[in-house]
């Protein structure tokens, strides 16, 4: 999972490298976990979490509950979350399960 | 004294070429050494010779390349397409050696220097008289075998009865081959279906196939049970005569994979015997997919044992009993997919009048039947997927996920890309529950997974069934909470993706629907 922290934006993008499965989820938690651990994620002062989708096919229920998971944590900390999904079946998960109510999907470039 | 045969009539050549000195010299070598000569001095002229004696009457052309009007190459891409069978000799001049590899390129068998080296001349029409007869031969032979092919084509033909109880898709590797059905109408309500493939698929095998035939024929015919014809057929392929004719031959034993299924309408039962043919699978009217459960004994050829008692069954209202031979099966493992749902696909594209691409991939014949067990029709259900899967496999969805993707692609190709997405994801929630929960992820305990689909209804059934004892869940409630918890997201994804979602035995078993 690459991260990138934008100072301007005051936001941590976080990028899948692929779909968010039941069998990746606990070792992207665990990076995610970490990630928040280290000195420049934690000083930056960031308010939004992007959660990028963009290279994801399929994110199964374990995959969602992963991003629930990001999205509780960035609430905790008083962020908001952002998504970027550009498949259009990973979309109508989102929409059915509830969580474009709570996450924000960014629009496709 | 007049010899008592003929003397053989020497090869005939044809010189084509525009210079009189090359026709001169070029003849007299050929009358020298055996041959008969014909001479033209243009292309237009060697076509027209060709074209009035016919092609079979000429061994070997020998043409200058370098000629007024056509040259030597345009002749030989006329005479290759011609008669492909025809050896042809270039003539060039040492300044187009460069033409060489064009010669060779539109298919002749040499080419020569001029002026012509007697030494060299001599070996090169050898060599291309003998590739003519060689080719002739090959191309004979080649004639034969799609002619056995035909006849055997012809003569297997199922008539109107058939027709309306079976469909059949074969594709023989060979012109010819050794796999066939055989229908026998018994009584009103009655009939019999025999399968069969036999080992190899060459002329031996096309037959030993219609000796089989025959023999069935004749013998059920004269009121004689199937078994005993097994059993004569076995017995036969063990004799003497038969391991004689195999040594003859140099091959190895021969031996037959055989299945006759008797079906009885009016009892509501069919009875099978199986030896060697893979596993059979019966499709009920609501989309159910079963093995038929009877046992698999040795090929017809293998051992001297005794033909068992047929397996009798009780006949699933309006179901389908699939049958196919080795040569679906490996072409299934090389596809990667479940044998069901590639003979769904062969059917689905023989109904379409087509034929399907990969089978330009199977490396033995493919033979599929499918039979329609009782009188009224069923609902069309069409087998696509049975897989049991241990506790252990969990790890391993991903695989599985991909192998299930490519069974739905496969034989349901106008299915969308989104609903494909929506089964696929279904299907992982699905198993990864029976897998994690009803088999807690142990080895010794088994989920199984079976895809049914009806096309014409767009519609496709899958059934998941674990061995635990399921478990009390609430639902899809959960959904409209406003704090995500993180319980059940599977099971709603499950109901909102499936169009219904059945569930039996405290869903240990979930039959999913899905219209697309």
């Amino acid at each position: 999972m690459h991260h990138q922290i934008d100072p301007a934006a005051q936001s941590l993008r976080l990028s899948f490298p692929g779909d968010v499965l039941s069998t990746n989820s606990d070792n992207l938690q665990r990076e995610f976990l970490a990630l928040l651990e280290t000195t420049p994620v934690k000083t930056a002062g960031w308010t939004t979490l992007v959660i990028d989708l963009s290279a994801a096919k399929m994110v199964d229920s374990v995959g969602l509950n992963l991003i629930v998971g990001l999205y509780k944590e960035a609430k905790k900390r008083g962020a908001k979350t952002r998504a970027v999904v550009t498949s259009p079946n990973i979309q109508r998960t989102f929409a059915f399960t509830r969580l474009d109510t709570h996450i924000q999907i960014e629009p496709i470039a | 004294m007049t010899p008592p045969f003929p003397a053989p009539s020497p090869p005939v050549v044809l010189i084509v070429d525009d210079e009189a000195i090359t026709h001169r010299l070029l003849e007299q070598h050929l009358k020298q050494t055996g041959h008969r000569a014909l001479v033209a001095n243009s292309a237009a002229a060697a076509r027209l010779l060709v074209a009035r004696l016919g092609s079979a009457a000429i061994d070997c052309v020998i043409t200058d390349y370098n000629m007024p009007g056509e040259s030597g190459l345009e002749l030989l891409l006329w005479l290759k397409q011609h008669d492909p069978t025809l050896a042809v000799i270039m003539l060039t001049a040492a300044t187009e050696r460069q033409l060489v590899a064009a010669t060779l390129r539109g298919g002749a068998s040499d080419f020569l220097d001029k002026p012509i080296a007697a030494a060299k001349l001599t070996p090169a029409l050898s060599a291309a008289i003998a590739a003519t007869a060689r080719s002739r031969r090959l191309a004979e032979n080649e004639r034969a075998v799609r002619n056995v092919g035909k006849t055997q084509h012809e003569m297997s033909g199922l008539d109107p009865e058939a027709l309306a109880t079976l469909e059949v898709c074969y594709h023989p590797c060979h012109a010819a081959g050794g796999d066939f059905i055989n229908f026998f109408p018994l009584a009103p309500d009655q009939f019999l279906v025999l399968t069969a493939d036999v080992s190899g698929h060459d002329l031996t095998a096309a037959f030993i196939s219609a000796y089989f035939q025959g023999m069935a024929r004749g013998m059920v015919e004269s009121d004689r049970p199937i078994t005993r014809v097994l059993e004569r057929f076995n017995r036969f392929l063990l004799s003497d005569r038969s391991h004689r004719a195999a040594a003859t031959a140099t091959r190895t034993l021969p031996s037959v994979c055989a299945c006759a299924v008797l079906v009885d309408r009016s009892l509501g039962t069919a009875t099978l015997s199986n030896h060697g043919i893979p596993q059979l699978w019966l499709v009920g009217s609501s989309g159910q997919l079963a093995p038929a459960r009877a046992p698999v004994e040795s090929p017809l050829g293998w051992f001297d044992d005794p033909i068992g008692e047929p397996t009798r069954f009780t006949v699933p209202d309006g179901g389908q009993l699939w049958i196919w031979t080795d040569g679906l099966e490996d072409l299934a493992e090389t596809l990667e997919v479940h044998p069901c749902s590639l003979a769904t696909a062969l059917l689905r594209t023989r109904l379409r009048g087509e034929v399907l691409a990969e089978l330009s991939r199977a490396r033995d014949d493919v033979l599929a039947v499918r039979i329609h067990l009782a009188a009224t029709a069923g609902t069309g259900w069409l087998p696509l997927l049975h897989d049991t899967y241990h506790g252990g496999q969990v790890t391993e969805i991903n695989r599985l996920q991909i192998r299930w993707e490519r069974c739905l692609r496969l034989a349901l190709p106008e299915l969308s890309e989104s609903r494909c997405y929506d089964l696929l994801l279904t299907l992982r929630e699905t198993v990864l529950n029976a897998l994690k929960h009803g088999c807690h992820a142990e080895p010794g305990q088994l989920a199984t997974l079976t895809v049914t689909a009806q096309p014409d209804r767009h519609q496709v059934r899958c059934t998941v069934s674990d061995s635990g004892p399921g478990h009390a869940f609430d639902g899809i409630g959960h959904l409209e909470d406003e704090e995500l918890p993180d319980l059940h997201r599977g099971l709603a994804l499950i109901h909102r993706l499936a169009t219904r979602v059945t569930i039996a035995r405290r869903g240990a078993e979930l039959t999913l629907d899905f219209t697309f």
